[in-house]
């Protein structure tokens, strides 16, 4: 809490009811927002229990400064992951840190199964579990709409829920926060499913007044102006994230028809560009964020005979056009926003339900598996099956479609066709085939995704290759992110938020820290996350990569499998002695 | 020589590009070259591309070349 020295957790169990706050003083040292997560996370899992077992929890942190200064905007959710079997860590913005840190809590966890399903109604004066059977098998936005009735509170309130996807199981659904953000990676969705837990409503009415206005004004000012009065944030805002269509392509690091090639041949009719003038309607903004990243589509859907038509937004963003476009060989506008809806409404991380589809299209077309598996004959660049056959993954209509479920890696050790099941470490591949860098550096990530420590974003440097610069870069960016997300930062503004920042803003809310603390923080939270991946029995020297990557030339060169291994292994040595070190109490 | 310099929409925007057009440069003339005669600042390129294939920006240019840049890419 800020301006205090302990950390406000609320505890809810499901299966009792029960109902606690506690303020944990010993939490403080892991500041926020990841740490704090992870720590409570290693303290209530079972590392002898499946993902879905009841008593696996469920945690929520906001972060040390959230929407106290601008970009701070995001909330962190930790689990035992049901696609991976290891750490759980995903993100989502919208307004869930706000009403969180208005509601007066840091945290929650949530454990235990529910005898029916449920929705949590956090108040800030009051906690309940209420009736959900009516939502029940209602798709994300209807029951976002329903709960608004029942939740008044507008602008302060934030809902989030799963789909058909996440009560049916699928290991990679996603958990839909205020209609256009998601905590997507790494199958929360699923988590809420075993649990009946169809959503959660936060409705925060709490004001902290800031004590020493003029030093936290001056330090507010100085960060909002970086965002708004400079170039750092402005591509996030004008096109967003899929500028990087055209890029990618031309460079040979666009995935595209699972990984075949890197580059499409259709990438100009999906640029960022070509959506902007195509479908874009309107720009959003995460409560407390002055950019504006989040870029809404319009597209026309026939919901009835006789030309009945309606208009649909949809949020879109790199990664979706890369996995429900180039990767599944669409390629126009229409379609993908068109699929980017179903996800939506089935409630499915779209990265990876464009990565499975991709396998699955390619053991169809080689044989490992027939029409009477698929149920609707798959090839790229078919849109329209890939929406029935989306339909079919979330309702698990029969045992090929609930394997697919488990992910196309697990669905691969059934059928067949690992050398192109473009997963690491379980986890489906992210939209960056740039060398090195993303490739060892997702292996190597603690959840595996492109966010743990940006490795395209080292092989986009245009500096020679070195495998020890690669491993240190890695490495000194995954556990600076530990501390960004303890804040909590979207990531987006990381160059905004460097450590003078950090710390000008900190001291000016009352919470002093220096450039030591702030790192000693960053290897807590590190070897915590570690240790949990060790306790899930994660092996990082056991993570085997897919020969597809290095089969298809990336936009750095071919990759020598030899050398990539070499590197993971350079990494988890590091990582042995990051752990080694930790003299602290546990 | 003259080459054409096809203006990405972003970076055309950015900085005030007027699109499409042909550029004079002296002979030995490289992509960095056509970046600084176009007015593009370097540090915002990501990627230079003549004739449609992804170049080095000391790639020498020769008459008749077409040039495009492109923004680094983005993300968290």
């Amino acid at each position: 809490m800020i301006y205090e020295k302990y950390i406000r957790v609320l505890y809810v169990n499901l299966a009792t009811g029960k109902i606690e706050i506690r303020q944990r003083e010993d939490l403080y040292a892991y500041l926020g927002g990841v740490g704090v997560a992870s720590k409570l996370l290693e303290e209530e899992m079972r590392a002898d229990l499946p993902p879905t077992a009841p008593e696996q929890p469920i945690v929520f942190a906001c972060g040390a400064a959230t929407t106290i200064f601008p970009v701070l905007t995001k909330t962190v959710a930790m689990f035992v992951s049901p696609l991976t079997g290891e750490l759980g860590e995903s993100y989502a913005g919208g307004r869930m840190a706000l009403t969180m840190f208005m509601a007066g809590y840091d945290a929650i966890v949530v454990s235990g199964k529910a005898s029916r399903p449920v929705y949590l109604a956090i108040n800030t004066n009051d906690v309940a579990l209420k009736d959900a059977r009516q939502l029940w098998a209602q798709g994300s936005d209807e029951t976002g709409r329903i709960i608004r009735e029942r939740e008044p509170g507008g602008g302060k309130r934030s809902i989030i829920r799963i789909g058909q996807a996440g009560e049916n199981g699928v290991s990679f659904a996603s958990v839909c926060v205020d209609t256009y953000r998601h905590f997507g990676r790494l199958g929360l969705g699923a988590i809420f499913g075993s649990k009946l837990l169809k959503a959660i409503s936060i409705i925060g009415g709490r004001n902290v007044p800031i004590r020493n206005f003029k030093d936290y004004w001056k330090t507010y000012q100085d960060i909002y102006k970086k965002c708004t009065d400079t170039d750092m944030m402005a591509k996030y805002h004008d096109l967003g994230t899929p500028i990087n269509v055209e890029p990618l392509s031309v460079s040979g690091g666009l995935p595209t028809k699972n990984l075949s090639a890197g580059t499409f041949e259709h990438a100009g009719e999906i640029s960022g560009e070509k959506f902007a003038r195509q479908n874009l309607v309107r720009k959003l903004a995460c409560t407390g964020c002055p950019v504006g990243c989040i870029h809404i589509g319009q597209i026309r859907r026939e919901f009835d005979k006789g030309f009945e038509f309606e208009a649909v937004a949809v949020g879109y963003d790199y990664e979706l056009i890369y996995s429900l476009g180039s990767f599944l060989g669409i390629k126009t506008t229409d379609e993908i926003l068109h699929l980017i809806e179903v996800v939506e409404e089935l409630g499915m991380d779209a990265m990876s339900a464009g990565v499975v589809m991709g396998w699955a299209t390619e053991a169809f077309t080689k044989g490992l598996v027939g029409v009477e598996q698929t149920l609707v004959p798959l090839e790229f660049g078919n849109g329209p099956n890939y929406a029935a056959a989306l339909r079919h993954l979330a309702a698990g209509t029969n045992a090929f479609y609930r394997d697919l479920g488990r992910g196309a890696a697990k669905a691969a050790k059934v059928y067949g066709g690992e050398d192109f099941a473009m997963t690491i470490g379980g986890n489906e591949m992210p939209g960056y085939h740039t060398g090195y860098g993303s490739l060892v550096g997702a292996a190597v990530g603690a959840r595996h995704s492109h966010l743990c420590n940006g490795g395209y974003s080292i092989d986009q440097s245009k500096k020679e290759f070195e495998i020890n610069a690669l491993v240190d870069g890695l490495f000194k960016e995954e556990k600076e992110r530990c501390m960004l997300n303890s804040l909590i930062i979207c990531l987006f503004a990381r160059k905004v938020y460097d450590r003078p920042t950090i710390i000008a803003a900190l001291n000016s809310i009352g919470r002093p820290v220096d450039d030591g603390e702030l790192t000693a923080i960053a290897e807590r939270i590190y070897r915590t996350k570690l240790r949990i991946k060790q306790k899930l029995g994660f092996d990082q020297n056991a993570v085997k990569l897919p020969k597809r990557f290095f089969d298809t030339v990336s936009a750095t060169g071919k990759l020598d499998e030899k050398v990539a291994y070499e590197a993971i292994r350079l990494y988890t040595e590091k990582t042995r002695v990051l752990l080694a070190a930790d003299t602290e109490v546990k | 020589m003259t080459i054409r310099l096809l203006a990405s929409d972003w970076l055309a925007s950015r900085f005030r590009l007027t699109g499409d057009r042909e550029l004079e440069l002296p002979e030995g003339a490289s992509a960095a070259d056509a970046a600084q005669a176009a007015g593009l600042p370097e540090a915002e390129i990501g990627i230079h591309v003549v004739n449609g294939a992804k170049a080095a920006p000391e790639t020498l240019l020769k008459e008749g070349d077409t040039i495009k840049f492109l923004p680094w890419i983005i993300g968290g």
